[in-house]
């Protein structure tokens, strides 16, 4: 690596084809850099607001508390969706037919379309951890076939003409090997992390439509609409 | 998903200006160290079979330079005693220019050319060599094989040729590695006034020579 035959040398006499392979990992390590940074910056923010919305208190609920708490930690996935389904059924007052599984129905599906968007370019993730090793073990066996060839040009086997090429080749799976295992890890990570935020998604919508149900249902009951 | 963009480049654009520094700055201490010579002891060699005079001894200042040994690297010692036979500084010419030959254990190093008398370079080669001919076990002993090369000005071998063969296709194989594996010599004598040395080495599977 040091010496005469830095790694910055290497790259510069690889092969057109080792050339290309470096290059298609860089361009994947920018990537699923990109995504990896993305996905922390967003998890970092609602982590954050994800412990604040968790502590609400069901007891006092009351749709117009909900949201205020909802806005103010309005990075957590429930307090979205939630914001969400509040604006579809409450602006316009209370309708008549509230009750729990229209609140819960409402609630899903925005929860599902915001827990999509966060997964969103997380597979890029898992393709880029599956497919880096590979590209990089094809740039090696490309490299160490044009090393071979070359001890057949020049007849000879000392290890003057067979390490250059080698170590070119060998940098290709390094390269491979840097691409593939942050995103492994990231990968693992958010998916984890999304699956289990998606779990207490749902878990708030059941207890959303249970208050709701407790709170309107009853009252209506009790003031007897039919 | 821009600002992650950009911090993504700016992560490895970081990435790669750490490791060209690093490399760079890997050579920056390999050029501090001071210049080590190596030096390869050898072994005096009886004389030389045709030639009528003594072992001639001849000072080359080139290649053995004073050493100042580092104080830094106690690891690279250089051992002081070069040469156990006390040097003589007469430089004798052989009056009549016979090409010289050089006998070892397991082959006789000759010259083409009359003309060259620096002997600690032959003996030199003729170590070099034979420490790399492995002949194939059981070959009957005494079968010979001569292989001709030239070394160059710089050391290099070349032009490696089979003068005489064994009729025996390993042992031929094998002194032609030897040669090959002999690899790069020692630049000639810079005394030494013609571009190349012309060398045939005759070859000699000996009952006891290793396998």
């Amino acid at each position: 690596m040091g010496g005469s035959e830095s790694i910055w040398q290497l790259l510069t006499v690889a092969s057109p084809f080792a050339k290309f392979v470096l290059f298609i990992l860089a361009v994947m390590s920018v990537l699923s850099w990109t995504v990896i940074l993305d996905k922390v910056i967003m998890w970092l923010k609602v982590r954050k607001d994800s412990k604040g919305f968790e502590s609400y208190n069901w007891r006092h609920f009351e749709p117009r508390n909900l949201f205020s708490e909802a806005r103010r930690y309005g990075n957590a996935f429930p307090a979205r969706a939630y914001m969400y389904a509040h604006r579809e059924l409450f602006d316009r007052g209370v309708p008549d037919d509230l009750d729990g599984e229209l609140v819960a129905r409402e609630y899903a599906r925005a929860a599902a379309l915001h827990l999509n968007r966060a997964e969103r370019f997380l597979p890029f993730l898992a393709t880029c951890s599956a497919a880096a090793p590979f590209l990089g073990l094809l740039g090696t066996v490309w490299g160490i076939i044009s090393a071979f060839q070359r001890i057949g040009i020049w007849g000879n086997a000392s290890i003057a003409v067979v390490a250059p090429g080698i170590a070119e080749a060998l940098v290709a799976t390094a390269l491979g090997l840097f691409v593939a295992i942050p995103a492994l890890i990231a990968y693992n990570f958010f998916s984890n992390w999304l699956r289990k935020e998606a779990e207490k998604a749902e878990s708030f919508g059941d207890d959303l439509a249970f208050a709701v149900d407790r709170q309107f249902v009853k009252r209506n009951a009790v003031t007897g609409g039919r | 998903m821009k600002k992650s963009f950009i911090g993504s480049i700016a992560l490895h654009a970081l990435f790669l200006v750490v490791l060209i520094v690093a490399s760079y700055a890997k050579t920056e201490i390999k050029r501090d160290l001071p210049d080590v010579t190596q030096v390869r002891l050898i072994r005096p060699r009886p004389a030389p079979v045709q030639s009528s005079k003594p072992a001639e001894e001849i000072k080359v200042p080139e290649t053995k330079p004073p050493l100042e040994t580092p104080k830094k690297e106690p690891k690279k010692k250089v051992k002081e005693e070069k040469k156990p036979e006390p040097p003589k500084e007469t430089k004798i010419r052989s009056s009549e220019p016979v090409p010289k030959e050089l006998k070892g254990e397991a082959g006789t190093l000759k010259l083409q050319n009359p003309g060259f008398d620096y002997d600690f370079y032959l003996a030199l080669i003729q170590s070099k060599i034979e420490r790399n001919f492995r002949p194939p076990p059981g070959v009957r002993a005494g079968t010979m094989a001569t292989i001709g090369f030239v070394i160059l000005r710089d050391g290099t071998v070349s032009s490696i040729t089979m003068v005489q063969s064994s009729n025996n296709l390993l042992i031929d194989q094998a002194a032609e590695r030897a040669v090959r594996a002999a690899g790069k010599f020692p630049p000639l004598p810079p005394q030494y006034e013609q571009g190349e040395l012309g060398i045939n080495f005759e070859f000699v599977v000996n009952p006891g020579s290793r396998s």
